[in-house]
């Protein structure tokens, strides 16, 4: 009868410490160091059709936001929340390159992705490619897609996916992610920093 | 009595726990209530209508070069006394258009689902906004550019219909 006690309390002092140490962020630089060598392994294509990855952006931090075209509320809201976010770092924002990933290269390869993320911002690079390197891609950056079941008529189809931006350091690694809802000046900021830690390496 | 207690006690915990997890989605789904709007009175073309629902700031997002989809957002607000329903939207010109609802959960992954009916109880007010609400419209048959008009009539359950114009804004 004492052992159950022992155990538990053991048991909560295990899970307690454990999740005291993810809290201080104590993590192991290789394993970042590995998600971004994954991240940048995956090849993936420009809108002209060009092959392109990640690896392409070194020596400046990048924000990326997955999305599809045929997404009619999130996607183009947040790319328009992008756009402003950008406009505000004024001169500084060709310090950080912004991405737009599609997940859905069934529909949205070709001049018509560029066509579309520069309709919010010049600067805004449009990416898709096959589905493993999309999602090798968004595994390594703890973001999320998934296809919907085809309309039987029109054969369209809906896409879940992670709304979230994410921040990625001139080295790849992940340094930040700004999940929904997005506050004015938030990306902003948080790009801000990216940008500093850059230009004091 | 003491030993009985803690034998049970990790059971007991991990029952709290279970239960205040269902208890997550409403509190997510509660979040999620569109903030009352007051209808403007700049707006294009307000209808009054006889069943006391007023639409203003009825807009379509400037759709991007490419893009299939159509987004039209709008506020409705019931000054009656009793409940109106939204059972449908068509847009002029529009293969088709249905009320959808943009949903965030708590990895942050966003999806949409359709709604087949909105209410809007009396003395309350429902916004479509971007994020949540919004009407999608497909296989519009023409370029929209900023400034343009876009027909948009709203079916109710026994209530006449409702024929407003929205704004196409970036």
């Amino acid at each position: 009868m004492r052992w159950s006690v022992f155990f538990t309390v053991f048991g909560f002092l295990i899970i307690f410490g454990y999740a005291a140490v993810k809290w201080a962020g104590f993590s192991y630089t290789p394993n970042i160091d590995a998600q971004a060598r994954l991240l940048e392994g995956q090849t993936l294509e420009r809108g002209d059709g060009q092959p392109a990855s990640i690896a392409a952006f070194q020596g400046r931090p990048k924000v990326v936001l997955f999305g599809y075209m045929s997404c009619p509320d999130v996607c183009p809201t947040s790319l328009a929340y992008m756009a402003r976010e950008l406009d505000q770092l004024g001169a500084d924002r060709h310090l950080i390159q912004p991405l737009f990933i599609s997940v859905d290269p069934g529909r949205d390869r070709g001049s018509r992705l560029t066509d579309y993320t520069q309709h919010f911002g010049k600067d805004i690079v449009g990416l898709t490619g096959d589905e493993d390197a999309l999602k090798g891609l968004t595994k390594a950056m703890g973001a999320f897609f998934e296809l919907g079941p085809k309309d039987a008529d029109s054969g369209g189809y809906l896409v879940n996916h992670s709304a979230s931006f994410y921040i990625l350091d001139q080295e790849s690694r992940l340094i930040a992610t700004l999940a929904p809802p997005h506050e004015k000046g938030a990306l902003a900021g948080l790009m801000a920093k990216a940008i500093r830690a850059r230009s004091s390496i | 009595m003491k030993n009985g207690y803690f034998k049970s006690f990790p059971s007991c915990f991990g029952t709290m726990l279970a239960l205040s997890l269902t208890a997550v989605p409403c509190l997510a789904r509660e979040g999620k209530a569109p903030p009352l709007k007051v209808a403007s009175k700049q707006d294009p073309g307000p209808s009054h209508s006889p069943s006391k629902l007023q639409v203003s700031d009825a807009w379509v997002r400037l759709p991007p070069p490419g893009s299939q989809m159509v987004a039209v957002y709008l506020t409705i607000t019931n000054s009656g006394s009793t409940l109106a329903q939204l059972t449908g939207v068509q847009v002029d010109g529009a293969m088709s258009s249905d009320l959808h609802e943009t949903s965030v959960d708590q990895a942050g992954v966003s999806s949409m689902r359709m709604i087949s009916s909105l209410d809007i109880p009396p003395g309350e007010a429902k916004s479509l906004s971007p994020g949540g609400l919004h009407v999608m419209v497909m296989g519009l048959n023409r370029h929209l550019r900023e400034g343009d008009q876009l027909g948009v009539s709203l079916h109710f359950k026994d209530r006449p219909a409702l024929q407003i114009s929205a704004v196409v804004k970036p």
